[in-house]
């Protein structure tokens, strides 16, 4: 199964998965508790986003999907974006989602929303990133879409306008 | 697709188990809601599906579709989730049935609206565990219901990361359509069991009382 691109030019990052392109749309098609680091390098003018689905890797984590995790989303991408030819202290970053979807009074489920972002940013704060704009809590889900070719980054809810962080 | 669970639970062996008791478990489920609706519900196809947790977002449709659903989620070492999704017109259609109202009178979802569909949801999503509980011999009860508006992949997104948790890498999806007055309706049913869950229906785990009770039906 793969989300089917709408125009032709995005190209669906899904659970656990990071992706680099200089062309197109990077798209996180309704984020839930998840959260999607973008990444952008101005200069070589490529883009990464990781779609990450928890907030740290186990002890013994294989690295098979290092996107799976924040503290291994963030050295990923990162790894990934310098094969590219991007320079770490020139990238943009904005962070989206992480909501808590299945807030329940009872607290009977955990906030992962919320440690999915906390992660991100001390994963990215340990890169030496520093985050542009956020769209992040909450308890509505979100797509996110980052332009490759811009490092434009655009958020939308269910029945919200799309918002450009 | 593999078909051995990463929890070492073989597909062959667990999906003709459950299927009949899941039939049964949804024909339950169907019933109350008709009888809370006042109309000839019935439970339509019925499906049980291995996905892989990545896909689990897109397992029903286009990701970004809105849908009202009800959650129930069944707490404690052998958790699992239940959702009753409806697209927002048959959200309000149904409303419009629970509280007797002329069809088309709903058109947003107040309190009351909120209310009965949560009502709705709770003594769907019992009666559909409790049908499974006995024939498995164990005690399976739902925390309170959730209602919820929001994009129908932005849902399962967060069923993902919940059973993920768990160090799921695959989900069950349990999902049966429902038809009214003869017509297939655009409402699903799911059923995520967590791999203990999964155990305990399948008589591979030890039954067990599990959950805080919520509503009984």
């Amino acid at each position: 199964m793969s989300v089917a691109p709408p125009n032709g030019r995005a190209i669906g990052v899904g659970l656990g998965q990071l992706h680099v392109a200089r062309e197109g749309e990077l798209v996180a098609y309704s984020l839930g508790s998840c959260v999607a680091i973008c990444l952008f390098d101005p200069v070589v003018r490529v883009a990464g986003m990781a779609h990450v689905v928890l907030p740290n890797a186990p002890p013994h984590f294989d690295g098979g999907l290092p996107g799976k995790f924040a503290d291994t989303a963030v050295p990923a991408l990162l790894d990934a974006l310098r094969a590219w030819g991007a320079v770490p202290l020139r990238l943009r970053c904005h962070l989206a989602g992480g909501a808590a979807v299945l807030m329940l009074a009872s607290g009977a489920l955990p906030d992962i929303g919320a440690r999915n972002v906390e992660a991100a940013r001390a994963a990215l704060a340990r890169a030496r990133i520093a985050i542009l704009g956020e769209a992040t809590g909450g308890t509505q889900g979100r797509t996110v879409r980052l332009d490759a070719a811009t490092g434009r980054v655009r958020v939308r809810s269910v029945h919200g306008p799309e918002v450009e962080l | 697709m593999d078909v051995q669970m990463s929890q070492g639970v073989a597909w062959p062996d667990v999906l003709p188990c459950l299927a009949p008791a899941v039939e049964q478990a949804a024909t339950s489920a169907a019933r109350v809601l008709g009888e809370m609706a006042g109309r000839d519900i019935a439970a339509g196809r019925v499906a049980l599906q291995p996905v892989a947790l990545a896909d689990l977002p897109l397992v029903a449709g286009d990701p970004e579709r809105p849908v009202v659903a009800v959650h129930l989620a069944v707490q404690g070492a052998t958790a699992g989730h239940i959702l009753l999704a409806l697209s927002e017109r048959m959200a309000h259609g149904l409303v419009d049935m629970l509280l007797g109202q002329p069809e088309g009178t709903t058109t947003e979802l107040d309190e009351l609206g909120r209310s009965a569909l949560a009502e709705a949801g709770n003594v769907a999503g019992s009666f559909f565990l409790t049908a499974l509980a006995e024939r498995a011999r164990a005690v399976l009860a739902p925390t309170p219901p959730l209602v919820l508006h929001d994009m129908c992949g932005a849902i399962l997104d967060a069923l993902a990361a919940q059973l993920a948790l768990l160090a799921c890498e695959e989900a069950l999806v349990i999902e049966t359509q429902f038809t009214c007055d003869g017509q297939v309706v655009d409402a699903a049913f799911f059923m995520l069991p967590a791999p203990a869950l999964l155990g305990v229906l399948t008589g591979a785990g030890a039954p067990q009382e599990v959950g805080h009770v919520g509503r009984a039906p």
